[in-house]
């Protein structure tokens, strides 16, 4: 199968011109300083058709600057890129055809007009027929729940009601790429659940190929069979997440109340981090079913709860070693 | 089982689609015009309140004009029911050609918004052309209309005698938005490079308001500053219109000024177009 995102060597920089104090713009004659920023620096890599990729890295790392690339926004400082055949930057209308974009944080409704008029309006944008772009809002309408609010205007939508808006807007022309940038970012855990159930439909019953950026290891880890790895700009693993993880261990935390203190529990393969009362903060790595099994043989348990490390951990780890 | 409706022919974005017709794109144009009409008839109190202002500033303007025209008598072939006639027409014009000017594609610049516009199979000055003349549809119907019908209980207003005024009229109207747009969109432009257009909006707004016929009509500068005032692209927005409404001149002359229009319209929307293209090549995605 051949690939339908390309990119070779990708690099952009970007140019800031500093105004340093006085003493420095006497020395330097009152030029700003011109400081240069490698947001992408050398980043290769192919996406296949139909295939759903995590692309992770902390704030900076270059996320964004890739996927405006990719989406023809941004021109590359240098590299090449390919998608769908077309080159972005100079046949990014072309392209956008083909292409839906999600940015989390921002929003391609109209905020002042009901939700079901942003989808009549972008049936036009994308020349989708009417009976077409109906039938696509009906399968939205059931997979994300959307029938309450359609007649709402968006501004008075909540953030979850309002992502999952974004997303139906971004799938109702059938794309063959769909970029998401943060989608489940500030959405509660039953929204993002929603949104990643349907991510996972569109992808699995659509063959749409799916490029997710993510704070959220949860839904790289649910979602995503590949994961692209960046930090400062260059890019430092691709494969399965599943590798990436067991390298580094996912370094959850199990978070153990007891119905009496007890003093720190002692298990092989976990490490207690910290105690509070009755609470202990166990970080261990592998399977959470055994290590929970073994807490629960091993004192009183009231309650139990797993926090999941940030992408930034992971990565954080990825470097520490 | 969804997969039943749609057969995988239509699912990817075929060549043959990809190949538009005009009308689509007539229809896309409609639509965002259409939206943006909604838009702006959803923000209800700021329509009574804008009539209100239009209203009160249009009397207060025809009262100042009826005692210079009283004291001069006719100003260079405008007489006092002119003079009159023309406040209103211009207090219909003002807000819909935006000459309090408009800064939403430059706050979207700003905010990095505007990525949202380029990731979309549309050009942006024609998104944004069509999303203004469905504001100025808006404007014109309600804003536009609601002062002048309401002034014509208190001045005698002058109606147009041919009925050929009345699309001739229109169509210079909707040229003076063009000419607008063309002109607001370049200052928007700006921020692509200096990042906040909200001086040199403000800047353009004073220039326009002074030299467009809308605050004093053209009629009262001396004549040859009126001459030359006349082949700038601000009376094409302002004293144009009215002066088609008021059939200043006979004949073929009435085509005059809707011919500095289009002229301006071809330079502004092509100078638009040249500085869009500069601007989205070195354009910067603020905020991530």
């Amino acid at each position: 199968m051949s690939a339908l995102v390309e990119a070779e060597h990708l690099a952009k920089t970007f140019v800031r011109r500093q105004r340093g104090g006085l003493r420095q713009g006497l020395r330097r004659g009152l030029r700003p300083v011109r400081a240069e920023h490698r947001a992408v620096d050398d980043v290769s890599f192919e996406i296949a058709e139909g295939e759903f990729v995590g692309y992770l890295g902390p704030n900076g790392a270059g996320k964004s600057t890739t996927i405006k690339m990719l989406t023809g926004i941004l021109v590359p400082s240098s590299g090449r890129v390919q998608v769908a055949g077309l080159d972005p930057s100079r046949q990014r209308v072309e392209l956008a055809r083909r292409v839906g974009v999600v940015f989390g944080q921002r929003t391609q409704l109209w905020w002042d007009l009901p939700l079901r008029d942003s989808y009549e309006l972008l049936r036009h944008v994308y020349r989708v027929p009417a009976a077409d772009a109906a039938s696509q809002l009906d399968r939205f309408v059931d997979l994300l729940d959307l029938g309450a609010f359609l007649d709402t205007p968006v501004r008075q939508l909540s953030l979850g009601q309002r992502m999952r808006g974004d997303l139906a807007a971004a799938f109702l022309h059938r794309p063959s790429l769909v970029y998401l940038d943060e989608p489940t970012i500030g959405l509660d855990v039953v929204a993002k659940a929603a949104v990643r159930r349907f991510l996972a439909a569109e992808n699995a019953e659509q063959g749409t190929t799916i490029v997710l950026t993510s704070h959220d290891l949860a839904d790289v880890e649910r979602l995503c069979r590949r994961a692209l790895v960046i930090d400062h700009g260059r890019l430092v693993h691709d494969g399965a997440l599943a590798d990436l993880v067991a390298r580094l261990g996912s370094g959850r935390t199990l978070v153990v109340t007891t119905v009496d203190p007890v003093p720190p529990i002692e298990l092989p393969g976990t490490e207690v981090v910290r105690t509070d009362g009755p609470k202990q903060w166990l970080r261990f790595d592998g399977n959470p079913a055994a290590v929970i099994a073994a807490v629960a043989a091993a004192v009183d348990v009231v309650d139990l709860t797993i926090e999941e490390p940030s992408v930034e951990q992971v990565i954080a780890r990825l470097f520490a070693r | 089982m969804r997969d039943q409706n749609h057969p995988e022919s239509s699912r990817r974005a075929d060549p043959s689609r990809a190949k538009l017709s005009h009308m689509g794109t007539l229809r896309l144009d409609l639509a965002v015009a259409r939206a943006a009409f909604a838009r702006f008839a959803s923000y209800r109190a700021a329509t009574v309140a804008g009539v209100a202002t239009n209203t009160f500033f249009g009397v207060l303007l025809s009262a100042a004009v009826v005692a210079v025209a009283r004291q001069r008598g006719e100003v260079s072939g405008y007489a006092e029911q002119d003079l009159v006639t023309q406040v209103w027409v211009m207090q219909g014009l003002l807000v819909t050609i935006a000459i309090w000017g408009w800064t939403e594609l430059g706050e979207r610049i700003r905010s990095g918004e505007v990525a949202v516009d380029l990731q979309r199979p549309v050009d942006l000055q024609r998104w944004w052309l069509s999303h203004d003349l469905g504001r100025a549809a808006y404007h014109a119907l309600v804003r536009g209309t609601a002062p002048f019908v309401i002034a014509s209980l208190l001045f005698t207003l002058r109606l147009p005698t041919d009925v050929a005024t009345v699309p001739l009229f229109v169509i210079s109207v909707v040229l003076a938005v063009v000419v607008s747009f063309g002109l607001r969109y370049l200052t928007n432009l700006a921020a692509f490079w200096i990042g906040d257009v909200r001086g040199v909006v403000r800047l353009s707004m004073a220039v326009w308001t002074a030299l467009s016929g809308a605050t004093v009509s053209l009629a009262f500068f001396p004549d040859r500053a009126e001459r030359v005032l006349r082949w700038l692209p601000f009376a094409p927005m302002m004293q144009a219109p009215s002066d088609v409404w008021l059939e200043r001149d006979a004949g073929m002359g009435r085509l005059a000024p809707i011919g500095q229009q289009l002229m301006w319209v071809v330079v502004v929307l092509g100078v638009g177009r040249v500085v869009q293209a500069r601007g989205v090549r070195r354009v910067v995605i603020n905020g991530g």
